[in-house]
C-alpha cells in the first residue's frame, strides 16, 4: 500500500469538491526569494531524460500488438539503446495524421521489459504449473519437428492445429501452417474468435461477397442520424485517423448520435444526451419494437422492400415456405410466437420506457438519412446470428441502405488496403479440408471424435470430426488460456496429456498461456524485425506503415519466421517453406506483389524513408451498386436480394442440433430469444448479468505486463451505484466475481455509466489462478467467468451471455 | 514574450490518455508518476420505473490536465530557495533541480497538483510544456499525440481568441492562479446531475 499515492488521492478528493485550495495571495512572496521570471532551465529534460546525448537516430517501426492497428511509431534511438517515441508527424495534423493510441507511446516498456521470454524452454512440471526449464534452439526445434511428424504419421493432418490469431493485419500468422500444409495440413479453424455470429448472419443477409460492403464509419457525416447498437469505436479504434477521430467528425458535422448500449462508453462520453441505456442482450428486442412502431405507422419504405428484400411480408416469402412465416408476422404477432412486439412488450425486457422505444423509431424513421451500424459485441450474445440481422432490419425497413449517409446496419468495414489484394505471407494450399468454428477448438481437443457436424459445425463434408487435436500451437494470441472461454475447462481438458499430446506456445511474455505449453519459444518484438503492415483500424485509410529492424533482440529470441525454417529443415521441406529467400527478402517480395495491385503506393526504399502512408479511400457506401441496380449488380445470395427470410436457416433448422433447444433458436427471420443465460436465466446464486467489452487500456491481452499501462487502464468490475449498495460495495474495493463457470478477483468499479442489473469486465486481463488449489483467478480475467456453450447457428462464442453474482471481499 | 499555454478540448477527448502515455514515455516517468493527469469525472442517478424500465441522468466525461503555468503560480510564491522561476521568452514555469531542496511546498499549494515528487531522482518534477521541444519550435509532446485533436498549445492570448476564455469546468477549483488554460466545454458539463459528479478514477491519478 502506497502511502502517497493515499494521501495523493485524498488531497485530490478534497481539490475535487471544489474547495479552493490555494490562497495565492496569502503565500505570494511570503518564502520566495526570487523574481518571478528566471532563467531556470527545463525541470526535466525529455528525451528519455538524455536530451542533448549525442548520436540520435530515429526509424520508423509499426506498433500492430493484436488490436488491427498498425500505427507508425517514430523510434528515437541512442547507442542502440530505445529512448522514446514518436508518432506519425507527417502531412496535415487534422487530416490522415496516422497517430498511435497511448498504448503506442508505451513500447519502451514492452521491448525494454525484463521480463520478456529470453530463451526457449520446455515444460518440466504439471501443465498450468509454470514450471519450464531452459533447453537450445536445437533441442527445441528437433522436439518440435519430431512431435509434429509424430502426429501427422499416428493421427494424421487432422490432428494438427495453429490455434493463432490476435492480429488481422499481421504478415507473419501463417508460418506454421504454411509449414504444415507442406507436410500435409492441418485442421481448419474457420470464422476467427471474434465476429463468428455477425459474419454468419451477414453471410445469409446479404451474401458471402457482400458482407464486408458496409459503409465507411465516416460517410455517417452525410447522415442526419447515426443509430449506434454495442458501437463503440473510440475505445476500440483509437489511431489518428481511425474510428475515434471519425466520430468527432461526424459529430461536428451536426448528425445526431444515438448509442445503445449498456455503457455510456468512451464513445459517447462527454455527449451523454447521445446515450440510450439497454440490458446487454436485449438488442434484438429493442429492434424488433422499433420495426413494430416503423410498421403500424406506416413508417416503412415498402417500396425499397418489395424491390430489394426478400421475406419482409407475404409478396415477397419464397416459394413453398409455410404462411405466416414473414418478418412481418413475427413483429405483428400474427406468426411463429404470437406476441406482437411492441414498445410495452420490450419494455421490460431492454428496461427503456415504451415512450422512449416509440421516440428513438420516429427519429429513425423521420430521418432523410440514417446511418445503422452495430458494434461486435450484440453479435457476441446467445443467439447473437439472430440480433445481427434484427439490427440490420432497421436499415432495411427504412430503405437506408446504399445511399449516402447510409449503411448496411452491419459493423463497419475496416477498408483500405487490407482488403486491397496487398498480399498476406503465402499459407499455400491446406490439403485438409475439415474444419471447426475457430472458438470451438477446446472442445475438438476434448471431444475428439465426439464433436459432430450438426452439433459444432464440423465441416468438410464429415460426419463427426476424424480425430481430436494433438498437436496444438499458438503465436502470440494468448488464445490457449486467456483468450478462449471458459478456462477452468480448457484447464482440464489440457490437464489430460492424453487428449492434446504436445502443445506450443510462441510468444515474448510467458502468458497464461505459455503455462500450458510443452514448449515456450520466445520471439522478437517490434522494431526488432523488419515488416511493413498496412493498417487495420480505419475505415477512412487505405495506410501503410513500415517496420524496420531497429534495435537488437535479445540475444536468444528468435524469429518466428526462422524458427519454423529451422524446423523445416530438420523435416526436410526447408526448400519448401523458405523458397530459398531470407524473411527480409520476403517481405520486399510480397511488397512489390502488393505494388502491382495498387501502383499508387510508394516504392519500398521510398516507404522506408516516409514510414508512414495514408490515402483517402474515397467514397465507400454500402450495397450502393445493388441499390442502384439490383439486377446488374446481384447480391451473393440464393435470391440475389437481400434475404430477411432466410431459406438456408429454415433448412438448418431441421437438421442442426442445438446445445440446449430450451434457449437455443434457429429462426429463419431474426427476432429476440432470451437466451443461454439471459435475463430470464437469473437465479438467486446469479441475480446479475455480465457482459465483456474490448479495453481502451488493452489490445486483447497485451500491454498486461507493462506497469504504467495497466496503472493507467485499471482491471475493473462495472457495476452500478444501486446494485453496489445492496451488497455493500464501494468504488475500489475487490470483489469476487462468480458465474457458474469459476470466480475472479477483481476491483469494483461503481459507475452510473452501467444500466442496473448489468455487470461488465473488459477482456483480456491475464488470468492468474493457483489451478491446484481454488483457481480463483486474481488476475481479473473474464474468461474465467465465460462459457463455451455455443451459438446456435454459427456455433461462435457468446462469452457476453453470463448469469453472475458480486460479492464484496 | 509571449505567455504560452494549453487548450483542451473536452467534448472532444475520450480519455484514452495518448497524452499521458507519451509524456512518461518523453520524460521517461515510472508508473505512478505523471506530469500530466486525465481525470475521469462522473455522475448522476438512476430512477426505477414500475413497467420494470429505468431513466438516468447519467453523465461522465474527461479533462486532461497538466501545468498550467499561472501567470501567479502558486508553487513559485511556495518556494523557499527560488528554485521556480517563468521563463521570460515562453511565460513556462520551470524547476531548477539543482536548487530544489525537495520540501514539496510546491506540492502542497499548486491547485492543479501539477509538481509531484520524483523519489529516484530526489528532487520535484513537473511539466515544463516540453521545454525543449518548445524551443526547436516543436509542440508538447502531449499536444502532437492527441489522436483526437483534443489538445493545442501556443500564446494564450491566440487561444483565448479562438476558443474563448473558459479555464475552469469540474473538478478544477476556481482559479486563483491566472492560469494559463483554455477549456471547450462538453454538453456533459452542462448536466443537470453535474452537482453529483465525482472523480472516478482516483487511483489512476498517481
Amino acid at each position: 500500500m502506497g502511502t502517497d499515492i493515499e494521501n495523493k488521492a485524498l488531497s485530490r478528493r478534497t481539490f475535487v469538491k471544489g474547495a479552493s485550495l490555494t490562497a495565492l495571495a496569502a503565500t505570494a512572496g511570503s518564502g520566495a526569494v526570487t523574481t518571478l521570471y528566471g532563467c531556470s532551465g527545463p525541470s526535466l529534460p525529455g528525451g528519455g531524460g538524455k536530451a542533448g546525448a549525442s548520436e540520435e537516430k530515429v526509424a520508423w517501426v509499426a506498433c500492430s500488438q493484436t488490436c488491427g492497428g498498425a500505427h507508425p511509431l517514430r523510434f528515437h534511438i541512442v547507442d542502440g539503446e530505445l529512448k522514446y517515441v514518436e508518432t506519425d508527424n507527417t502531412g496535415d495534423a487534422n487530416g490522415l495524421q496516422n497517430r498511435s493510441c497511448g498504448r503506442g507511446r508505451s513500447i519502451r516498456r514492452l521491448i525494454n521489459h525484463p521480463d520478456r521470454l529470453k530463451f526457449p524452454m520446455k515444460r518440466v512440471g504439471a501443465r498450468g504449473s509454470g514450471e519450464f526449464e531452459q533447453i537450445t534452439w536445437d533441442e527445441a526445434e528437433e522436439l518440435f519437428a519430431s512431435k509434429l511428424k509424430h502426429t501427422i504419421d499416428t493421427y494424421g493432418n487432422e490432428a494438427v492445429c495453429d490455434c493463432t490469431n490476435g492480429d488481422v493485419t499481421k504478415p507473419s500468422l501463417s508460418f506454421f501452417r504454411r509449414l504444415a500444409n507442406s507436410l500435409g495440413g492441418s485442421l481448419n479453424l474457420v470464422s476467427g474468435p471474434s465476429a463468428a455470429m455477425a459474419g454468419m448472419a451477414s453471410v445469409l443477409l446479404y451474401g458471402a461477397a457482400n458482407i464486408l460492403d458496409a459503409s465507411k464509419a465516416i460517410e455517417a457525416k452525410n447522415a442526419d442520424l447515426l443509430m449506434m447498437f454495442g458501437r463503440n469505436q473510440s475505445e476500440m479504434e483509437l489511431g489518428g485517423c481511425d474510428g475515434g477521430w471519425d466520430i468527432v467528425q461526424v459529430r461536428e458535422s451536426g448528425t445526431e448520435i444515438i448509442s445503445i448500449d449498456y455503457r455510456l462508453n468512451e464513445t459517447s462520453l462527454s455527449h451523454p444526451e447521445e446515450w440510450q441505456p439497454i440490458r446487454t442482450g436485449t438488442d434484438a428486442a429493442l429492434a424488433s419494437a422499433m420495426a413494430y412502431v416503423l410498421i403500424t405507422e406506416d413508417m416503412v419504405d415498402t417500396e425499397f422492400l418489395d424491390k430489394y428484400v426478400v421475406g419482409y411480408d407475404e409478396g415477397t416469402m419464397p416459394e413453398g415456405v409455410p404462411p405466416n412465416t414473414s418478418y412481418k408476422d413475427y413483429i405483428l404477432g400474427t406468426g411463429y410466437d404470437k406476441v406482437p412486439k411492441t414498445p410495452e412488450w420490450a419494455a421490460p425486457i431492454t428496461q427503456i420506457p415504451a415512450t422512449r422505444i416509440v421516440e428513438l423509431a420516429h427519429k429513425l424513421g423521420k430521418a432523410k438519412a440514417a446511418f445503422v451500424v452495430q458494434g461486435l459485441g450484440p453479435q457476441r450474445h446467445s443467439n447473437g446470428e439472430s440480433t445481427t440481422v434484427a439490427i440490420a432490419a432497421l436499415a432495411l425497413l427504412t430503405g437506408n441502405i446504399g445511399l449516402p449517409g447510409t449503411n448496411t446496419g452491419l459493423p463497419t468495414p475496416l477498408v483500405g488496403l487490407r482488403f486491397a489484394a496487398f498480399p498476406p505471407f503465402p499459407e499455400g494450399e491446406n490439403p485438409v479440408e475439415v474444419s471447426i468454428p475457430f472458438n470451438m477448438w477446446p472442445v475438438a481437443a476434448d471431444l475428439g471424435t465426439g464433436m459432430t457436424a450438426t452439433q459444432y459445425s464440423v465441416g468438410g463434408g464429415v460426419e463427426r470430426l476424424p480425430v481430436g487435436i494433438k498437436f496444438l500451437f499458438s503465436h502470440k494470441s494468448n488464445l490457449i488460456a486467456n483468450q478462449t472461454a471458459q478456462i477452468n475447462r480448457i484447464h482440464d481438458i489440457l490437464a489430460d496429456e492424453s487428449k492434446v499430446e504436445f502443445i506450443a506456445v510462441s510468444d515474448i511474455f510467458l502468458t497464461n498461456s505459455c503455462t500450458y505449453a510443452d514448449l515456450v519459444l520466445p520471439d522478437v518484438t517490434k522494431g526488432e524485425l523488419l515488416e511493413v503492415y498496412p493498417n487495420g483500424y480505419t475505415s477512412t485509410t487505405s495506410s501503410l506503415s513500415f517496420s524496420s529492424k531497429a534495435l537488437d533482440a535479445p540475444p536468444e529470441c528468435k524469429p518466428y519466421y526462422d524458427f519454423i525454417a529451422a524446423v523445416a529443415e530438420k523435416l526436410g521441406v526447408k526448400e519448401a517453406f523458405t523458397e530459398n529467400r531470407s524473411w527480409d527478402e520476403w517481405v520486399e517480395a510480397l511488397y512489390e506483389q502488393g505494388r502491382e495491385a495498387n501502383p499508387d503506393i510508394p516504392t519500398f526504399e521510398e516507404l522506408r524513408e516516409m514510414g508512414s502512408w495514408t490515402k483517402d479511400v474515397g467514397e465507400v457506401i454500402g450495397l450502393s451498386a445493388f441499390r442502384k441496380d439490383p439486377d446488374a449488380n446481384p447480391l451473393s445470395t440464393p435470391s440475389g436480394k437481400i434475404e430477411l427470410f432466410s431459406g438456408t436457416i429454415a433448412f438448418l433448422s431441421s437438421i442442426w442440433e442445438l446445445a440446449d433447444p430450451t434457449v437455443d433458436v434457429l429462426m429463419p427471420v431474426p427476432g429476440f430469444f432470451p437466451g443461454f443465460e439471459g435475463y430470464t436465466s437469473l437465479t438467486e446464486d446469479y441475480p446479475l448479468l455480465l457482459s465483456g467489452f474490448h479495453y481502451k487500456g488493452r489490445a486483447n491481452s497485451t500491454w498486461t505486463f507493462v506497469d504504467t499501462v495497466t496503472q493507467a487502464f485499471r482491471n475493473q468490475v462495472w457495476i452500478n451505484p444501486l446494485d453496489a449498495e445492496a451488497r455493500g460495495i464501494q468504488n475500489g474495493d475487490m470483489t469476487h466475481v462468480s458465474t457458474p463457470r469459476g470466480t475472479v478477483e477483481i476491483e469494483a468499479k461503481v459507475t452510473p455509466r452501467i444500466i442496473p442489473g448489468t455487470i461488465a469486465i473488459p477482456q483480456g486481463s491475464q488470468h492468474k489462478a493457483d489451478m491446484f488449489g481454488d483457481k480463483i483467478d486474481k488476475g481479473g480475467c473474464i474468461n474465467t467467468l465465460t462459457s463455451l456453450h455455443p451459438s446456435p447457428l454459427a456455433k461462435g462464442n457468446i462469452v457476453n451471455s453470463n448469469i453472475a453474482q458480486v460479492v464484496k471481499l | 514574450m509571449a505567455q504560452l499555454g494549453f487548450y483542451f478540448d473536452n467534448a472532444r477527448c475520450s480519455g484514452c490518455k495518448t497524452c499521458q502515455l507519451a509524456c512518461k514515455d518523453y520524460k521517461d516517468l515510472e508508473a505512478g508518476l505523471m506530469l500530466r493527469r486525465v481525470y475521469l469525472f462522473e455522475g448522476g442517478d438512476w430512477t426505477p420505473r414500475e413497467d420494470g424500465t429505468w431513466t438516468t441522468d447519467a453523465f461522465a466525461y474527461h479533462l486532461s490536465i497538466a501545468c498550467n503555468h499561472c501567470d501567479n503560480p502558486a508553487c513559485f510564491a511556495a518556494c523557499p530557495t527560488g528554485a521556480i522561476a517563468k521563463d521570460e521568452a515562453t511565460g513556462l514555469v520551470l524547476i531548477d533541480a539543482d536548487a530544489c531542496i525537495g520540501c514539496d511546498a510546491c506540492i502542497t499549494e499548486c491547485p492543479y497538483d501539477a509538481p509531484v515528487r520524483d523519489d529516484a531522482r530526489d528532487t520535484v518534477i513537473k511539466c515544463d510544456g516540453c521545454f525543449d521541444r518548445v524551443n526547436a519550435g516543436e509542440n508538447p509532446i502531449c499536444v502532437d499525440s492527441c489522436p483526437v485533436r483534443a489538445l493545442d498549445f501556443g500564446a494564450i492570448a491566440d487561444l483565448r481568441s479562438r476558443f474563448g476564455d473558459v479555464a475552469q469546468i469540474p473538478p478544477l477549483p476556481a482559479p486563483t492562479t491566472s492560469p494559463n488554460l483554455v477549456i471547450k466545454a462538453s454538453p456533459a458539463v452542462s448536466s443537470p446531475a453535474i452537482a453529483s459528479g465525482f472523480v472516478a478514477n482516483g487511483k489512476e491519478l498517481a
